[in-house]
């Protein structure tokens, strides 16, 4: 026995925080918002490009979570399992007030950033150019930015992003591969600029 | 702790350590036939240009070397990765702190912002408590002697460690806590008094009518009329304790032998206020009312257990009252340790856990009994 608290070594499972939480350990409860609150925040607002809206969303989650917490299933993953359950409720919620947010849902301003290897790149982006590569990530559906987002962005595994989407691997493996093959269409031009980081 | 923690591995077999040896052989033939889309596709590749992995560079690296013809649809596929980093929106360090502060402030009053989960239309409890764990027995006797379960009759009783949400035919709600029972008729004529006998403890929100029609619990002796729309009674060990949270409840004393009692007035009605608790004490014959917050003793009703400088004896009750345990405390002065805190459950093990911790307590449960031993 060393005396530090249950957080305190790096090597805490999610099993083992996720026990405490159910327990209604206060530090397991903040150890979990502070672990996952921006991951939830960036993924959320990748669905849903309303920042005060995926605020409330996560709000929402993290007290029903705190009401179910004795209910709640064990879990492998921590993260996934906030993922999939905030994705539930935003898409809850943006059905049920779909009348008032039709104009966010079609005007949905895709958004994206250029690694810092690649910002020399970007600077020699025309305005132009870059409008035609958002124009080509604004043309896929939401699901297929959500995969994207979380495969290139979050980096799940494929199994990890069917997890979160709710839908199979191979499901996922294939909406990947076509929403691929369409930005690669649209962008082919914009690509080829992209030849000179590896050199 | 810490020395037992297991590290658990993610759930990844697709991009497990198997998958990695397999590129090094078989995988390294496929490779040549790769398009850019399959290359984009491939975990294995991702991994190299998303998180500069040193196991896949390595491979990689050395892949291109022997593949110079691949170059340009290699270069092609990391732009394409490279270019669908999303803008990481960020919550700003005091976005991050506000919400997290709202959380924990909203959290026990079930504040949601969207929508709320199924909880029900939030009611105004007035709450009656009386209770006796001998007393509920034996009046449990009485009833089995009458024909409660007649054809116009309906009752509930509740288990140890059971909570029942019910609602009367004229659609008012009431919550039975655990060890209750709660009896009424199956319909209620317009002009016939609402009556319902209840023995334990419950919450009821009470629909108030037009006609003005008189909503009545028998709590063993005591009635309480409600004149408003909702009150809490609780009737448990001879005592009853009824808490007003909203409303107006009228205590009709005329089936007692108050008069012999000590109270503070001389009439056998006793009007209540919301935020008031009437303690109906059988002991000790005496009747007293004082301000509360009702909070406190209808939080139950949630699953919360509110303690505020409660009485470590009054503690064990509610365990005997609800769960059914006999509690043995042995040279333990219960009257003069008290609890304060907040439980946001009402399973005995945590509550055992709490108190336990709270008093350096050893805590041992078997055949319905349990012991709190001082812990030297």
């Amino acid at each position: 026995m060393t005396g530090s608290g249950p957080h305190a070594g790096v090597n805490v499972s999610d099993q083992q925080i996720w026990q405490e939480f159910k327990k209604g350990e206060d530090t397991a409860y903040a150890f979990i918002y502070k672990n996952h609150a921006q991951d939830l925040y960036s993924y959320g607002t990748s669905i849903a490009n309303d920042s005060a809206f995926v605020k409330d969303c996560i709000h929402d989650l993290f007290l029903d979570l705190w009401q179910r917490r004795k209910k709640l299933a064990d879990v492998s993953s921590i993260r996934l399992y906030l993922f999939k359950a905030l994705r539930n409720k935003i898409l809850k919620e943006k059905a049920k007030r779909k009348p008032l947010r039709a104009e966010v849902e079609d005007n949905y301003n895709f958004q994206f950033e250029y690694s810092s290897e690649s910002l020399m790149i970007h600077n020699q982006f025309s305005e132009e150019r870059r409008k035609k590569l958002r124009l080509a990530l604004e043309s896929l559906t939401q699901r297929q930015r959500e995969a994207i987002f979380l495969k290139f962005y979050k980096k799940l595994s494929y199994k990890e992003v069917a997890a979160v989407v709710g839908i199979t691997q191979k499901a996922t493996y294939k909406l990947l591969a076509r929403s691929i093959q369409m930005l690669r269409n649209k962008m082919i031009s914009i690509i080829l600029l992209f030849l000179t980081i590896f050199s | 702790m810490g020395t037992n923690i297991v590290k658990t591995e993610s759930v990844i077999d697709l991009e497990g350590p198997e998958r990695r040896a397999l590129h090094f052989d078989k995988k390294h033939m496929e490779y040549s036939k790769f398009e850019v889309e399959d290359f984009i596709m491939d975990p294995f590749f991702q991994k190299w240009v998303l998180e500069s992995d040193e196991m896949a560079d390595t491979f990689w690296k050395a892949w291109l070397l022997d593949h110079p013809e691949k170059k340009a649809q290699v270069e092609e596929a990391i732009g394409v990765i490279k270019t669908l980093k999303f803008k990481n929106n960020k919550l700003s360090k005091e976005d991050f702190q506000d919400l997290w502060k709202d959380i924990i402030a909203d959290r026990r009053t079930g504040q949601y912002r969207l929508s709320k989960p199924r909880i029900p239309v939030k009611l105004v409890w007035s709450g009656v408590a009386a209770a006796f764990l001998v007393l509920c027995l034996a009046a449990g006797y009485l009833f089995f002697g009458n024909p409660i379960f007649s054809h116009d009759q309906v009752a509930w009783q509740t288990g140890f460690g059971e909570k029942k949400e019910i609602i009367l035919p004229d659609s008012s709600v009431v919550i039975l806590n655990a060890n209750s029972k709660l009896q009424y008729p199956g319909a209620w004529d317009d002009d016939q008094e609402r009556t319902v006998q209840l023995n334990g403890e419950a919450f009821f929100s009470i629909i108030h009518k037009k006609n003005n029609q008189k909503f009545v619990v028998h709590s063993g002796d005591l009635n309480i009329e409600v004149l408003g729309t909702a009150f809490n009674v609780n009737n448990r060990r001879g005592s009853n304790k009824v808490i007003l949270n909203k409303g107006s409840v009228r205590l009709d004393l005329s089936a007692m032998d108050w008069q012999e009692w000590t109270h503070q007035s001389n009439e056998s009605y006793l009007l209540m206020e919301p935020g008031e608790m009437v303690v109906v004490d059988r002991d000790e014959k005496e009747i007293s009312k004082k301000i509360v917050n009702p909070e406190k003793y209808t939080s139950w009703t949630e699953g919360v257990l509110i303690f505020d400088k409660t009485p470590l004896e009054e503690v064990i009750r509610m365990i005997e009252d609800n769960y059914g345990y006999a509690v043995y405390t042995g040279n333990l002065n219960v009257r003069e340790l008290d609890f304060t805190g907040e439980l946001y459950s009402t399973e005995l093990d945590l509550i055992l856990e709490y108190l336990s911790e709270t008093f350096d307590l050893k805590v041992k449960k078997e055949n319905k009994k349990i012991m709190l031993i001082k812990d030297d």
